[in-house]
């Protein structure tokens, strides 16, 4: 009997990797765009405006891309 | 012979096995985005349908095998292939009722295996395969699922704690529906396929395909069909357990239980180790509950599914043995074991009208309250 133990650590790994990649993108990607309008009687915000921008720009993006990937995946 | 009167019996069941596996598993992709009002319940299960119907179309690679390897395949013949898909849907039904999550493929594969059980003996069954394909993952696909869904979701509170909550919930909002999609993309590439392939490959046993030729386009078109409609009438009493009787699920652990499914099917569907796709999502939706709270999940509900998923593939054989012995006595016990099997789901459904759980109060269920929280109140 074989167990692919192998491709079975690798699916563990890649997975891990891209999903909490993805979450985290997503996430710091929201806290700079939380920063960009800040209220006045909301949470004083982490970030400057412009960083905040750049922040979640930068970071939505990269995620945009990673779920391009994988709907290349499903069509591929 | 009446080779046709099987094979179109044959063609019905496939597509009708096909509706039950849509509508079971709408809860995978949807259930947390209904829950946490991300998207309105008919309009998430819209989507789902639509995805499953584009997923079909775009999926080239159609099963070469019916039972992938778990069975001797040579021994497989149309009376076994109607017989194992009634068990299969018969199970899918009952879980349906119970409203329990369970695999459709694992469903179809016990149905497969005790129908061949009894029409070529045990020789005919491949256990090893079936400890490494079936009963490995099921155990490590939920695990691994929650576990990443867990470090998502305290990854997602903990960044995102000081920063503006409209901001934060629209953000995850967005975040869950892209996700939530992917799931019901990648579940139409690989669930209608799998009809496609038991269609195709008894029209071929039939001789009316040409060996190792392609599904027609009616078979995709029809495999297609039955899978998106099934989603889109949408069981809502699974996608009620998995959205709110699990834990109260809120918009980042939604977001992260959905990435979470979605990462570990495209990369276990693309390195080699295919996972069930309604165990992955299970695994996670616990994992994003216990990263908020571990005290605001329901156990309780993990260990009824649990139960399920042991009994699936057994009892999926057990109703696939009795249909192969009786449609293996002709035409009469052909015909018998359709009409039984369609009266037992009438049945069933007649059942589900009790209580009946739909679009429109399928989030109303008082969330699960944590044991301190009880307190609390108690002490209010």
């Amino acid at each position: 009997m074989s167990i692919a133990w192998g491709s079975l650590g690798l699916v563990a790994l890649v997975s891990f990797a891209a999903a909490i990649v993805v979450t985290a993108l997503v996430s710091f990607g929201i806290v700079g765009l939380a920063a960009r309008a800040p209220r006045a009687d909301g949470p004083e915000p982490a970030l400057s405006p412009a960083v905040g921008t750049a922040v979640g720009a930068i970071c939505l993006t990269v995620a945009v891309l990673i779920v391009l990937y994988g709907l290349y995946l499903i069509v591929a | 012979m009446d080779i046709s009167l099987i094979v179109i019996v044959v063609i019905v069941t496939a597509l009708a096995f096909d509706f039950t596996n849509g509508f079971h598993d709408t809860a995978n992709a949807m259930a947390t985005s209904i829950a946490t009002g991300a998207l309105k319940p008919k309009v998430a299960v819209l989507i789902a349908g639509v995805l499953n119907i584009v997923g079909a179309f775009l999926s080239v690679e159609v099963a070469k095998t019916i039972s992938s390897g778990l069975v001797d395949e040579t021994k497989i013949n149309p009376y076994i292939i109607f017989a194992g898909l009634v068990g299969a849907i018969l199970w899918n039904l009952l879980t349906w009722l119970l409203g329990l999550p369970s695999s459709s493929s694992h469903a179809l594969f016990g149905g497969l295996i005790g129908a061949v059980l009894v029409a070529a003996g045990a020789g005919a069954v491949h256990f090893p395969t079936l400890l490494s394909k079936i009963i490995l993952p099921a155990v490590i696909s939920p695990v691994l699922a929650g576990v990443i869904a867990l470090v998502g979701t305290v990854i997602a509170y903990r960044s995102t704690q000081r920063s503006d909550d409209e901001t934060v919930k629209k953000g995850f909002k967005g975040g869950q529906i892209v996700s939530a999609s992917l799931v019901a993309l990648a579940h139409g590439t690989s669930d209608a396929q799998k009809t496609m392939g038991v269609i195709t490959l008894t029209l071929i046993a039939a001789g009316v395909l040409a060996p190792n030729s392609g599904p027609p386009i009616w078979v995709i078109l029809a495999a297609g069909l039955a899978i998106g409609l099934g989603t889109y009438l949408g069981g809502w009493r699974i996608i009620r357990t998995l959205g709110k009787r699990v834990s109260d699920i809120q918009t980042p652990q939604g977001f992260a239980a959905e990435t979470s499914t979605t990462a570990v099917i495209l990369a276990s569907a693309h390195l080699g180790f295919a996972l069930s796709t309604t165990q992955v999502a299970t695994g996670a939706i616990f994992g994003a509950g216990a990263g908020r709270r571990i005290a605001g999940v329901q156990w309780g509900v993990a260990g009824q599914m649990a139960v399920a998923w042991i009994l699936t593939l057994p009892a999926a054989a057990v109703v696939g043995a009795v249909a192969a012995f009786a449609a293996s006595q002709g035409v009469v016990g052909t015909v018998l074991v359709g009409v039984v099997a369609v009266a037992v789901a009438v049945g069933i459904y007649a059942a589900s009208r009790r209580t009946p759980v739909t679009a429109d109060n399928v989030n109303d269920v008082p969330a699960p309250v944590a044991p301190d929280e009880q307190r609390e109140v108690a002490q209010a």
